[in-house]
C-alpha cells in the first residue's frame, strides 16, 4: 500500500504539471494551430486548387504591396523607438511615491483601455479639418481665428506617417510606461544607491545598473509593443481609408472585407496573413536574439 | 534655504510639471470627445467647437413672415440667430430635436407661440438634452442594445476561459519544473505573432461546424486565444510573487494541495487575476475586425459602433457619442482594478 | 511525543546533484536536535524531506517507528516554523494559529481556547487580531511559534527561524524557544548555519558537510572533541587555531614536536605511529596559557577586547593564531610573549584527511 502511494507521489509530480498544462496546449492545437494551417494550406493553394507559389508572386506584384511594406516598417522603427525612450523617460522620472501618483497611473491607463474603434471616432473628430484639434489651437492662440490646419486630405505620405506615429504614441506611451514603472518599482532600490555611492552618476547608473537589471522587463514591454505595432491597421483605415495610406494588415482586411468576391481574395488575404506572420516571427526573433534573450535560462536571474 | 533643499524642491516641481503634462495630454482629447458627445447638431458645426456644451438654451418665437419665426440666442456674436419660420409646429418640435437637442412637443409650441398674439416676442430658457446624441446613437442603430448584452458576455466568457487555462498554465509555470517549460513559455509569444485577422478567416468554417459561427460563445472562443497566452504570461508573474512557503505552511499544517490553493494561493493572488482578466476584457470586448468576420446577424458592440462610424464623417456629435458608448465600459473597468498593475507586470520576463 | 529515524536517507536532484548522500539519523523522543552546517550542506534539504515537502528520492524517515515517506505533509503530524515566517498575510493572527485546527475540524470553543494558549505562551495574547503587516519581524516570528505549538504535532521542524531577526532579538527568542521547548517537550529538530546559536540551543547537535553527517554529538563533545578539522574549525568563535607540526622522536616526557619557532613535547598517546610525519595539532583559543616560563614564543599582533577577556592575534614565526585570555595579563601590540598549550586540551588531526588522530 505505502509503495504504491509512494508510486502514486512521484507520478504526480512528474506528470502533474503536463496535465495542467495540458488544456492551454489541447486549447492551441484546436483553436490556434489549425486554422494557422489552414491558412498556410491556402496561401500555398492557387485559385483552381493546384498547390503553387502563385498567391505569393500575385502579393509581392501586388502594386501596393511595396508602399504597404514600406509604411508599415517606417511607423514600426519610428513609434517603437518613439515609444520606448518617452516610455522609459517618463518612468523613470516619476519612479517615486508622489500625492497623486495613482491618480496618473489611472489617467495613464485610460488610452490602453479605450477601443480601436473609440480612438478612430476621437481622431477623426480631432483631426477633420472643422474637428477638435483645429478648435483646441485656436483657443490655446496657436492658430488665429479662421485659420485651419488641414491633417487629413494632405497628400504628403510624411505628413500622413508622422499624424499616424503621434497617435499610436498618444496611445502607447502611457501603457509601455505603466510595465516599466512595474519593472523599476520591483528593482532593489540598493543597487542604485550603491552606484551613486561609488561615485557614478546619473547617466551611468541608468546604463550600467538600472538598465541591466531591468532588462527582462523591457525585453516583455518591447516585444508585446513590436508584435501589435506590426499589426497596425485599425486607426488609420478610420482616418484614412483603405488607399491612401496602406499597410500591411490593412490589405488582409482590404481583401477579405472590402473586395471579398475577387476569384482570389481568399487567397490574398491569407497569403497577406502568412507573409505578416512571418514578418513578424523574423523580427521577433532578431529582437530577442540581439537583446540577448536566448541566451538566459528560464527567464533570467529573477526565476 | 539650503542648496540641497532646494534641489529636492526643484526636482518635485518638475516632477509636478511632467505629471501634468502626461495628464494633459491624455485628458485634453478625451475631454473633448467627452464633450462633443454632448453637443447638438448646431453646436457640433461652429468652429471653432464650443468647449462647453451648453445646458441651456435660451430660443425666441417671432411672428415671422410665413409663420412663427423661431431663434436662438448665440452667445458668441450675442444676438440671435434665426433658425426657421413656419406654421407647421410638428415641423419646428422635429427640428428642435434634431439640431438642437430640445424636446418640446408640438403642442407645447403651439401653447407658448398663442402668446404671441399679445406680445411680439416669447422668450424662454430651454434645458438641452444633453444625451440626446446617445439616445439617437442607439436608436439609429437598431441593433446596439442587443449587440451591447452579446459584447457583455462574450467578454466574460473570454475572461472565464483564459483565467481557468490560462491561470492554470500560469501557474504551473510558476511552481513546477518540468522538461520542456522554457520552450512552452517561448511558443506562447508565438500565438501572439500570427495576426488574429488571419485566424478568424478560417474560424469561420471551424466554428461553422461547431454550431458556433454567428454566437457569442464562437467568438469567446476565438478571444480567448490571444488573451490565454497573455493571462498565462501575466498569471506566471502573479504566481511568482507569492512566496511558495505560503503554500507549503498550509501544506503542513494539514492542508491538501486543492485546499491550499483555495484557502491561501487563490486569496493572495485574486487582485492579480482580476487585473489580468482586464486585458482579456479589453481584448474582447474592444476587437473589431475578428467580430466582423465572425458574426452575421448577431454582431458585437464593437461591430455595430464600427459601421455607424465608418464613413460617416458628417455627424461628428453622433460619432463622439458612438466612442464615448464604447469607452465608458472600459474606462470602468480599467478603474476597478488600477491599483493592481504592478503586482501583474512586476515580475515578467520572456 | 515521539522519535524521528531516518534510514539511509537520501535526496538526488536531477539525477545528479546528491543533496543529501544517505544518511542515517535518530531523533530521541523529546529532544532537541540541531542540524548544523554552511549553506548547501543538504541539512534543510533534509528537514524538508521530514516534514514532506521534498520528495525522497531513497531511503526511509519513520516518526515513531511509522514510516511516512509516502505521506503527503499533511498526514505527517509535524508543525514547522519558516526561515521567513510564511505567515499567511491575508488571515489575522488569531486565523493564521487557528487555520490548522479548523482543518482538523476542532470545536470552535476549543479553537479559541487553544489559540489564547498557545498566544500567552508565545506572549503575542495582545495581537490576535491584527494582520501580519502590522506586526514586527519578532511579533511574526512569534506567530509563527504559536501556530506551530498549536497543532501538539509529534515534531516540532524549525528551518532558521531566527536568521531575518535582529541580534539582540536573536538571542531573546533562543532563550524563549527554549523554555517553550522545556514546557512542551516536544521533539525538535531545528536548522541553523550559526554555530552558536546551535551550542546553545541543542541537546545534541549533527554537524553535516556536503550531503553526509561529519558528527552528531552534544554541544560539549563536537565543542572539546570535535571529531575533525571541519568540525573543529567551524564550531567556536574564534575557531580551532591549527598549528603544523613535525612528530619527532618519542622522548621520556612524550613527543618532540618540531615546527616553525616550535619546539616542545607533548605527551599524546594518539601520536603513536606517526614519528617522523607532519600532523595539525588543533588547539581553542581558550586553552593557551600565557606564562613567562612557557616554551613558545609569540609576537602579539591584535587584540580584540570583549570585555570578559581578550581576543589575542598572535603570531608564531609565519603561523598565526587567536587566544583568548584574561584582561589583567596586559599585552600590548607588538610585544613578545611565551604561551603554552593546555596539557590534554589539544588534539590532533591528519592533514591529509582532517580526521582526529585519536578518534
Amino acid at each position: 500500500m505505502s509503495k504504491e502511494q509512494s508510486i502514486k507521489r512521484r507520478n504526480w509530480n512528474q506528470v502533474g504539471p503536463y496535465l495542467l498544462v495540458a488544456p492551454a496546449l489541447i486549447y492551441y492545437v484546436f483553436f490556434w494551430i489549425r486554422p494557422v494551417l489552414k491558412i498556410f494550406m491556402f496561401s500555398i493553394t492557387d485559385a483552381a486548387g493546384h498547390l503553387s507559389l502563385e498567391n505569393f508572386r500575385l502579393v509581392l506584384e501586388d502594386p501596393t504591396f511595396i508602399p504597404a511594406a514600406q509604411n508599415t516598417a517606417i511607423i514600426v522603427i519610428f513609434s517603437v523607438t518613439l515609444e520606448f525612450v518617452a516610455a522609459m523617460a517618463l518612468a523613470l522620472l516619476i519612479n517615486r511615491k508622489f500625492k497623486g501618483s495613482s491618480i496618473l497611473l489611472f489617467i495613464a491607463m485610460i488610452p490602453m483601455a479605450l477601443a480601436p474603434v473609440a480612438l478612430g471616432a476621437m481622431w477623426k473628430t480631432g483631426f477633420t479639418t472643422h474637428g477638435w484639434v483645429n478648435s483646441f489651437l485656436t483657443y490655446i492662440g496657436f492658430l488665429d481665428i479662421g485659420e485651419k490646419i488641414i491633417f487629413l486630405s494632405g497628400e504628403s505620405r510624411f505628413k500622413n506617417l508622422l499624424l499616424i506615429i503621434l497617435i499610436d504614441a498618444w496611445q502607447v506611451i502611457p501603457s509601455m510606461m505603466i510595465i516599466l514603472l512595474a519593472g523599476l518599482q520591483g528593482l532593489p532600490k540598493e543597487m542604485m544607491e550603491a552606484s551613486y555611492v561609488f561615485g557614478a552618476n546619473r547617466w551611468k547608473t541608468l546604463r550600467k545598473i538600472t538598465m541591466p537589471m531591468l532588462r527582462s522587463t523591457i525585453q516583455t514591454a518591447v516585444i508585446l509593443r513590436l508584435i501589435s505595432a506590426l499589426q497596425i491597421w485599425l486607426t488609420i483605415v478610420m482616418l484614412f481609408g483603405f488607399g491612401r495610406v496602406p499597410v500591411l494588415l490593412s490589405r488582409v482586411i482590404y481583401y477579405s472585407e472590402e473586395v471579398p468576391n475577387l476569384a482570389n481574395s481568399y487567397q490574398m488575404s491569407s497569403t497577406y496573413s502568412v507573409v505578416i506572420a512571418v514578418i513578424i516571427t523574423i523580427v521577433a526573433i532578431l529582437y530577442l536574439r540581439v537583446s540577448g534573450a536566448f541566451g538566459r535560462k528560464n527567464g533570467g536571474a529573477k526565476a | 534655504m539650503n542648496l540641497k533643499s532646494m534641489k529636492k524642491k526643484a526636482n518635485l516641481a518638475t516632477l509636478y510639471i511632467i505629471s501634468v503634462a502626461i495628464i494633459s495630454s491624455i485628458l485634453i482629447p478625451v475631454y473633448f470627445i467627452f464633450s462633443i458627445s454632448f453637443l447638438s447638431t448646431r453646436e457640433a458645426y461652429q468652429y471653432p467647437l464650443p468647449i462647453f456644451p451648453e445646458l441651456r438654451s435660451e430660443i425666441k418665437l417671432e411672428n415671422g413672415d410665413r409663420g412663427v419665426l423661431l431663434s436662438i440666442y448665440d452667445k458668441r456674436n450675442d444676438e440671435y440667430e434665426t433658425l426657421l419660420d413656419t406654421t407647421d409646429f410638428k415641423k419646428m418640435s422635429t427640428y428642435m430635436r434634431v439640431n438642437l437637442s430640445l424636446n418640446y412637443t408640438p403642442e407645447e409650441l403651439e401653447e407658448k407661440s398663442k402668446l404671441l398674439l399679445t406680445q411680439s416676442q416669447v422668450v424662454f430658457k430651454a434645458r438641452k438634452d444633453v444625451l440626446h446624441n446617445y439616445k439617437t446613437f442607439f436608436q439609429v442603430t437598431r441593433d446596439a442594445v442587443p449587440a451591447l448584452i452579446r459584447s457583455i458576455q462574450i467578454a466574460l466568457i473570454t475572461i472565464l476561459i483564459s483565467l481557468s487555462i490560462g491561470g492554470t498554465a500560469g501557474y504551473t509555470l510558476a511552481r513546477y519544473r518540468f522538461r520542456g517549460k522554457h520552450t512552452l513559455k517561448f511558443s506562447i509569444l508565438f500565438v501572439r505573432m500570427f495576426p488574429g485577422v488571419a485566424i478568424a478567416m478560417p474560424m469561420v468554417i471551424i466554428l461553422a461546424n461547431m454550431g458556433l459561427y454567428d454566437q457569442p460563445l464562437g467568438l469567446s472562443l476565438v478571444y480567448a486565444i490571444g488573451s490565454i497566452a497573455l493571462t498565462t504570461w501575466i498569471t506566471t508573474s502573479i504566481f511568482l510573487g507569492i512566496p511558495v512557503e505560503l503554500e507549503e505552511a498550509a501544506q503542513v499544517f494539514g492542508a491538501t494541495k486543492l485546499r491550499t490553493f483555495i484557502n491561501i494561493t487563490l486569496p493572495l493572488a485574486l487582485p492579480g487575476l482580476a487585473a489580468s482578466s482586464m486585458y482579456a476584457f479589453l481584448g474582447a470586448w474592444n476587437e473589431t475586425i475578428s467580430a466582423l468576420i465572425l458574426t452575421q446577424f448577431k454582431p458585437t458592440f464593437a461591430v455595430v459602433v464600427y459601421q455607424a462610424l465608418y464613413g460617416s464623417t458628417g455627424q461628428v456629435n453622433l460619432t463622439a457619442a458612438g466612442g464615448i458608448a464604447m469607452a465608458i465600459p472600459t474606462l470602468i473597468f480599467t478603474f476597478i482594478i488600477r491599483k493592481y498593475i504592478n503586482q501583474m507586470w512586476g515580475d515578467v520576463s520572456v | 511525543m515521539a522519535t524521528v529515524e531516518l534510514k539511509q536517507l537520501k535526496k538526488v536532484y536531477n539525477r545528479k546533484v546528491e543533496a543529501v548522500k544517505g544518511i542515517d539519523l535518530t531523533v530521541h523522543d523529546g529532544e532537541f536536535l540541531v542540524l548544523l552546517g554552511p549553506s548547501g550542506c543538504g541539512k534543510t534539504t533534509t528537514m524538508r524531506m521530514i516534514a514532506g515537502l521534498e520528495e525522497i528520492t531513497e531511503g526511509e524517515v519513520l516518526i515513531d517507528g511509522v514510516s511516512v515517506g509516502h505521506l503527503p505533509p499533511r498526514k505527517r503530524n509535524v508543525s514547522m516554523i519558516f526561515q521567513n515566517y510564511a505567515i499567511w498575510p491575508h488571515m489575522t493572527v488569531f486565523d493564521n494559529i487557528a487555520y490548522a485546527l479548523k482543518i482538523k475540524k476542532m470545536e470552535k470553543s476549543e479553537i479559541n481556547t487553544r489559540v489564547k494558549e498557545v498566544a500567552e505562551l508565545s506572549g503575542i495574547e495582545s495581537l490576535l487580531d491584527r494582520y501580519p503587516d502590522q506586526l514586527s519581524g519578532g511579533q511574526q516570528q512569534r506567530v509563527a511559534v504559536a501556530r506551530a505549538i498549536a497543532v501538539q504535532p509529534l515534531v516540532f521542524l524549525m528551518d532558521e527561524p531566527l536568521s531575518n531577526l535582529d541580534a539582540k532579538l536573536r538571542v531573546q527568542m533562543r532563550t524563549d524557544l527554549k523554555e517553550i521547548h522545556r514546557s512542551t517537550g516536544a521533539t525538535t529538530v531545528f536548522v541553523t548555519h550559526d554555530q552558536s546559536e546551535a551550542m546553545s540551543l541543542a541537546d545534541r547537535i549533527v554537524i553535516m558537510k556536503d550531503g553526509a553527517i561529519i558528527q552528531i554529538g552534544t554541544p560539549d563533545e563536537v565543542y572539546h572533541n570535535s571529531a575533525n578539522r571541519f568540525v573543529a574549525d567551524f564550531i567556536g568563535t574564534p575557531p580551532t587555531n591549527f598549528l603544523s607540526v613535525l612528530v619527532g622522536d618519542k622522548e621520556e616526557e612524550g613527543y618532540r614536536l618540531k615546527g616553525d619557532h616550535l619546539d616542545f613535547t607533548a605527551n599524546h598517546p594518539s601520536l603513536a605511529g606517526f614519528e617522523g610525519k607532519t600532523v595539525l595539532l588543533g588547539v581553542r583559543p581558550e586553552n593557551i596559557d600565557v606564562l613567562p616560563e612557557a616554551p613558545i614564543e609569540a609576537i602579539c599582533r591584535l587584540i580584540e577586547p570583549q570585555g570578559s577577556h581578550n581576543i589575542i592575534l598572535a603570531q608564531i614565526g609565519e603561523q598565526r593564531m587567536k587566544l583568548s585570555v584574561s584582561p589583567d595579563i596586559g599585552l600590548k601590540i607588538d610585544q613578545t610573549f611565551r604561551l603554552r598549550l593546555k596539557s590534554g586540551h589539544y588534539h590532533f588531526f591528519d592533514p591529509e584527511t582532517g580526521e582526529r588522530l585519536d578518534k
